[in-house]
């Protein structure tokens, strides 16, 4: 039978009797039986004694605190504390605060100036698909010529340079029958659709007055030399009406950001002091 | 003969920390309340271990003298943070880490080289006399404490620690893995090394040791 390998762990720890009890009967019985175990733990428990046996030195002197040592050490610390917790809270409300002045004026102001990311500005394309009304009128609706040519003008101006030339183009073509949208004509009789429509009816495209026709043109031109910065500086649709109505000062947004700036400070330095 | 020296480590566990005057929890409970006092009592009775612990992890008596008192200083100010169990373990913790700390700054800004520790206090520590013992038995008693501690500021730090913690001061091992913040298993692996490396050095010295502990 092969004898069971101790650790000096194991030793150490039977000397201080820290060994489990099924491990420590084991141990006690392998001592009997090794002799070379026996002498493992004699020589480990010669050291332990001599290292218990050695005398401890004694303090030098005492070091017994005094009122004064106390006073440095513990009360005034905690006084310290107490008094600046109200502070302290005061200062973070505040601080927090006047952050969310500053960022609520400074987000207003930057809307109102145009400085949108431009993920969030609607090109001109995206703003007629949602918003068909802002197209140019479809054909088989069309108005009267001289009605017509005071449509197009007023809603040149409230919608973007875009629609503006659809508009324009369709002036300036003549109407053909082919121009009717598929999906309006499709339930229509061929023959129906070969007359015109409404008004249309009475006055043929072929018939328009030269009158009308100068107006349109005159219109047309004087489109084309409206200001394009009149449509640059329309509001985007989605600007609610909320911030047009508020319009901060810029200087407002300054004064926050550096009361904040300050604010923060103050606070990061009083938690510094709070926690001593 | 083999469970002598357990019964030793017992015996001066008991001696260390209850006399029977001695009501620790009491005076735990006072000093909390403000009573310094009552502190005061706290730190006559351990100085002795705190300054001992302090002495072997630091091995120098100047530093030492500093970290025992700075522990105290400590103690009393996170007595509120103190919630029972061992005292002696808690306030022994104080002083090991402030210890480890001032280790750690020294080794970053030495102001000696450590070849230094390992010729420290060649001189018998009057501290150490017996006062009764015979004067050849002082003798004795000086040269093995002067040997002891020059053999044990060899060991690595955390060896050295755990050796004077369980055998010099007596603690268990609960109160040693209390004391250094480590699991028990840590505590029996690193004093079973901690006694074969002493063993080692002691066997290299051996003509220096008196007869009787000759090993």
């Amino acid at each position: 039978m092969t004898e069971e390998t101790w650790s000096v762990v194991e030793v150490s720890a039977y000397l201080d009797g820290e060994l489990e009890p099924q491990r420590q009967d084991a141990f006690e019985a392998a001592i009997e039986r090794d002799p070379n175990l026996r002498r493992r733990v004699q020589e480990m428990e010669g050291v332990v004694a001599m290292v218990r046996a050695a005398p401890q030195r004694e303090a030098p002197r005492n070091y017994l605190l005094t009122p004064a040592m106390v006073e440095d050490a513990k009360p005034q610390s905690k006084r310290r504390r107490a008094g600046l917790r109200m502070p302290l809270l005061v200062m973070r409300l505040a601080t927090s605060l006047v952050t969310l002045a500053f960022v609520a004026t400074f987000g207003l102001t930057l809307l109102q100036q145009g400085y949108l990311p431009s993920a969030m500005a609607p090109t001109a394309v995206d703003e007629a698909s949602e918003a068909p009304w802002l197209m140019a009128p479809e054909p088989e609706s069309r108005p009267a010529p001289e009605l017509e040519a005071a449509d197009v003008q007023t809603e040149a101006l409230s919608t973007d340079a875009e629609a503006t030339v659809a508009v324009e183009e369709e002036l300036a073509a003549p109407m053909p029958e082919a121009d009717a949208p598929r999906e309006v004509g499709e339930d229509l009789d061929p023959e129906e659709m070969e007359k015109p429509v409404g008004i249309l009816e009475a006055e043929p495209i072929e018939e328009l007055p030269a009158e009308a026709e100068d107006t349109a043109e005159i219109e047309s031109e004087a489109l084309e030399r409206a200001p394009a910065p009149e449509v640059e500086e329309a509001e985007p649709a989605h600007v609610s009406a909320l911030t047009r109505r508020i319009r901060p000062p810029l200087w407002l947004s300054i004064g926050l950001g550096s009361m904040a700036v300050v604010m923060i400070g103050i606070t990061v330095w009083l938690s510094r002091r709070e926690l001593g | 003969m083999l469970q002598s020296a357990a019964t030793c480590r017992n015996t001066q566990s008991r001696l260390m920390s209850s006399p029977e005057t001695w009501d620790e929890e009491t005076l735990v409970r006072a000093a909390q309340r403000g009573d310094l006092n009552a502190f005061n009592e706290l730190i006559l009775h351990y100085q002795n271990q705190v300054y001992n612990l302090a002495y072997h992890i630091m091995r120098d008596p100047a530093s030492a003298d500093d970290a025992t008192q700075e522990a105290f200083i400590s103690a009393y100010r996170a007595l509120d943070g103190f919630r029972g169990g061992s005292f002696r373990a808690w306030l022994l913790r104080i002083v090991t880490n402030a210890c480890y700390d001032e280790l750690r700054r020294l080794k970053r800004r030495p102001k000696v080289s450590w070849e230094d520790f390992g010729e420290m206090e060649e001189e018998a520590n009057p501290h150490l006399v017996d006062e009764g013992a015979r004067p050849e038995e002082t003798v004795q008693q000086q040269e093995l404490g002067a040997l002891i501690d020059r053999c044990i500021a060899m060991l690595p730090d955390h060896h050295r620690t755990t050796l004077v913690l369980v055998d010099r001061m007596g603690l268990s091992y609960e109160e040693a893995a209390r004391v250094m913040n480590v699991a028990l298993g840590t505590v029996k692996s690193r004093l079973a090394r901690a006694r074969r490396e002493m063993q080692e050095l002691l066997q290299a010295q051996k003509e220096l040791l008196p007869a009787r502990y000759r090993l």
